[in-house]
């Protein structure tokens, strides 16, 4: 951890000074052969400042006094260059004194990288041995630590090292017309030494990946139109982070999205509870846990949806100077050369009663769709997602695998049409949120009921 | 002259045990400028270095990037590749590029500072004034300039320095509670000679956003015509490249394209090349990512497959030729109609302005929700859409072309035209 304390005297009125390094490893093979094997090291110093309404920033990947000296010097340059020609003249953040250090690094003894490509290797040597019909495999590591010391002038200080470790584990196969893809990802939070112990453990998981693709593989089209479905709860964690967490975000309320004039008011059935939590759910720590954001927010969760009734927009300090709220810790930053934007934490719908197989037997004629591969959403929280993996539902019983379609909604109409939440509750943290910079995020949520529109053919 | 960096980096690999080296060093250094809502809020300034070494011992390849560039890290960084070789699986496709000497000084290598804030300024009172409606979250106007030295042990040395401009905003449309979709575009371009409005497609996607506030549900499902705007041209074009001709989908053999080279994979209207070196993009490249002098080259001509974006890894591993280039630089060639004939020509379908969707499977399809988009009847323009999903496959839409426009859109690069495909299915 780097010692940014030294430089206090060093901020004017209002400066954020950063030294960060993430480390990324990445390993891909692709039908056993390695064709990704790197690490990569990105770090470096960069600092904010705000005069009068105006923000400058400046980074260096070079990590020393005279560096940091720099960094300093002009980010106030930076900023009175905008303040000499916008004379916004506005008021600067109330202080605050919190600090923070937690370190999420591994206590077991760290692996070299052959014995983490070796642990990969037989996860392929499974793969092939068990399944050798499949036309392609594909394995792969993506390992990120983030390591960051912050200091702002109001005294703040972080200290942190957040890892992620993810295995992505993809197969295909020819189903006499087409080349059909599946995947799943394994892991989360903490160092691959904690997520990965032995390969065994993953294997009953991808015999049950290989199972659904070979439903799918032999599964239909959707029917394209409205329908009844239920989402699985990594449908329902996207739902919450891209469809209404986007719209929640204050700057983008402050462009106009439709969450703005809807503030207290009615957006979702009672039995939507909706919250991005800090770092702690139920006792149990989330998967992206944020204790200080990188303006030195002390965090806290917000409150989203409460029973259908939009409550909170999520912020940073200035929009919540604004909005005239307290700032709940959502400024972040990705990269050392990044400056913080309005980010979520961990967004989740809040489990209700209803059992999973209840609420499946209660559809006439809809599908039960479970797995996703990426979502997008809108500014009128107008969303879509791809789906990899569902089922149909007739007369309340699962038949046949569907073949990759997508989802689309309004968001908000979406939730208005939820009947039914199920007790479980799951997260996952494998995505990464893109805005201008990637940040890594949790999600999590039970399955739900609703009506929405599905692609096909 | 190769960097003392790289020439230490090269020479400490081989000593290490490597049979091939390559590395990289680039140095990026940004200036710009940040809007959000209507005013400028930040100005950032950022100064990287980036330095990638290879390493190939006994057919095991490892590879570490890092911006600590000290000899004293440099030697340990190298000691991990090692590691990383030996760790690796061996394999004869590893490789470095043969020997090439090259030198490129580009456009642009220092930003003009007022000269952009005087732009950008300009460029938000004419938005005020021309489109009131409009929002901006967020809108990004940004010089870099980057210094790019390659070298490897086969005695490669390429350089190249280049300053480039590049403009990207998100925008809605914003009448008291009532919002658009909100779309985005951008541009690169070598100089600040031309206002902002006047590039790419900006002028005419601010345009349509005013009037995207007030849309209509289709309330129907038909097999019709999609009109893909240049914008939208651009992303369809990336997915359809690395689906089925780069690396990925090649080697592992998913692609659909991997025997077709030289036969008629698409419309014979659709001719498409990756033409980094211009001369119709002013913002190109002059080296690949695996160190070869980049070329221009055709890849789809008249419909007929005539090359891969293969690197040389890849080209190894599947026997395919090489790419000439990495892609990132498509010019679509231009049709022999307007855009307003596409439109009068179309009896059902729509005009794409956005496509939002995920990528599509190995096979091409593809579904996803159409946005910013207008729905045509009879050759006519009839109301904007909400809530429209289009599903397809990117094989048969790119043989099912109507017709490509004459105009197109320069965005620096990339030259895109409007294309019109029939055959998609439509609902909403």
């Amino acid at each position: 951890m780097f010692n940014t304390k030294q430089y206090l005297s060093e901020l004017s009125k209002y400066m954020e000074l950063k030294v960060q390094e993430n480390k990324n490893m990445n390993i891909t093979l692709i039908n056993g052969t390695v064709v990704t094997n790197t690490t990569s090291t990105t770090g470096g110093v960069s600092a904010r400042a705000y005069e009068n309404g105006s923000w400058g920033f400046s980074s260096s990947s070079h990590l020393d006094d005279s560096s940091i000296r720099y960094v300093l010097q002009t980010a106030k340059a930076n900023a009175e260059f905008l303040d000499q020609r916008l004379r916004k003249n506005r008021p600067f953040f109330k202080p605050n004194d919190f600090s923070f250090s937690k370190s999420f690094v591994t206590t077991k003894p760290r692996l070299t990288q052959k014995q983490i490509l070796d642990y990969l290797n037989e996860l392929d040597a499974y793969i092939l041995m068990k399944y050798p019909n499949l036309i392609e495999r594909s394995i792969g590591l993506r390992c990120l630590d983030m390591d960051k010391s912050l200091l702002t002038s109001h005294g703040n200080t972080l200290d942190s090292l957040l890892c992620r470790s993810i295995i992505f584990i993809s197969m295909t196969v020819d189903d006499g017309n087409d080349p059909i893809s599946l995947y799943q990802i394994y892991g989360g939070r903490g160092q691959f030494e904690d997520n990965f112990i032995t390969p065994e453990e993953l294997f009953p998981k991808i015999d049950i990946l290989y199972d659904e693709l070979i439903q799918k593989s032999k599964g239909v089209y959707a029917s394209a139109g409205l329908k009844e479905c239920i989402l699985d709860s990594d449908l329902a964690g996207i739902l919450a982070h891209e469809a209404i967490g986007h719209t929640v975000e204050a700057d983008l309320v402050l462009a106009g999205s439709v969450a703005g004039p809807n503030i207290n008011k009615e957006v979702a059935s009672p039995l939507i509870t909706l919250k991005d939590f800090a770092y702690e759910y139920n006792g149990e720590t989330c998967p992206i846990p944020i204790y200080i954001d990188d303006e030195g927010t002390k965090t806290s969760d917000v409150t989203i949806i409460d029973q259908g009734i939009l409550k909170n927009f999520m912020h940073s300090k200035e929009s919540a100077l604004h909005f005239g709220v307290e700032p709940q810790g959502n400024g972040r930053a990705y990269e050392y050369s990044d400056e913080p934007l309005i980010r979520m934490r961990n967004t989740a719908i809040l489990p209700g009663t209803s059992k999973l197989e209840d609420m499946i037997a209660s559809v006439e004629d809809g599908y039960y769709l479970t797995r996703t591969n990426n979502g997008q959403a809108d500014s009128t929280s107008e969303f879509m997602f791809g789906i990899t993996m569902g089922y149909e539902i007739k007369k309340g019983k699962i038949t046949r695998a569907i073949k990759d379609t997508t989802i689309s909604g309004i968001a908000f109409d979406v939730l208005q049409s939820v009947t039914m939440v199920s007790d479980e509750m799951s997260w996952s943290c494998a995505g990464m949120c893109g805005k201008k910079q990637p940040i890594p995020v949790g999600m999590g949520g039970p399955a739900i009921k609703c009506n929405l529109k599905i692609g096909g053919r | 002259m190769m960097d003392n960096l790289l020439k230490y980096s090269l020479d400490e690999a081989l000593k290490q045990g490597a049979d091939h080296a390559e590395c990289t060093l680039t140095k990026k250094t940004k200036w710009e400028l940040n809007v959000s809502g209507k005013e400028i809020t930040l100005l950032r300034t950022t100064d990287g270095r980036q330095l990638t070494i290879k390493a190939i011992k006994e057919q095991k390849k490892g590879s570490i990037s890092t911006d600590k560039l000290d000899n004293e890290h440099i030697k340990k960084v190298i000691s991990q590749v090692i590691s990383n070789c030996e760790s690796s699986k061996a394999d004869d496709c590893y490789a470095i590029a043969p020997m090439e000497k090259a030198s490129f000084i580009g456009h642009a290598l220092e930003p003009d500072k007022e000269g952009m804030y005087v732009l950008l300024n300009n460029y938000l009172k004419d938005v005020k004034e021309k489109y009131p409606l409009i929002q901006m979250e967020p809108c990004i106007w940004t010089h870099i300039s980057e210094e790019k030295q390659y070298a490897n042990s086969n005695g490669a040395e390429l350089y190249s320095k280049d300053g480039t401009y590049e403009f990207m905003a998100a925008m809605s449309a914003v009448d008291g509670e009532e919002t658009s979709s909100f779309n985005f575009t951008g541009f690169l371009r070598n100089n600040v000679d031309q206002g902002i409005l006047d590039c790419g497609s900006l002028d005419s996607i601010l345009g349509e956003l005013q009037g995207q506030i007030h849309t209509q549900s289709l309330g129907d499902k038909f097999t019709g015509t999609v009109i893909l705007t240049p914008d939208v041209l651009q992303s369809i074009i990336g997915m359809y490249v690395n689906n089925f001709l780069t690396d990925g989908n090649l080697i592992s053999g998913a692609s659909p394209f991997k025997d077709k080279l030289d036969q008629q994979v698409a419309s014979e209207h659709l001719t498409f090349m990756s033409n980094p070196l211009g001369p119709e993009l002013s913002c190109g490249y002059h080296m690949t990512n695996d160190g070869f002098i980049a070329e221009n080259q055709k890849i789809i001509e008249k419909g007929i497959l005539k090359s891969y974006l293969l690197t040389l890894e890849g080209s190894n591993k599947t026997k395919l030729p090489r790419g000439k280039n990495h892609g990132d630089a498509f010019v679509i060639q231009e049709g022999h109609y307007t855009k307003e004939d596409l439109i009068s020509s179309t009896d059902r379908g729509i005009l794409l302005g956005r496509f939002s969707g995920g990528k599509p499977g190995s096979n091409g399809d593809f579904s996803g929700v159409a946005k910013n988009s207008y729905y045509i009847e009879k050759g006519e323009i009839k109301y904007p859409l909400s809530e429209v999903m289009i599903s397809g496959n990117l094989i048969e839409m790119f043989k099912n072309i109507n017709g490509i426009s004459k105009e197109r859109i320069d965005f620096g690069n990339a030259l895109m035209p409007w294309i019109s495909c029939s055959g998609i299915t439509i609902s909403g």
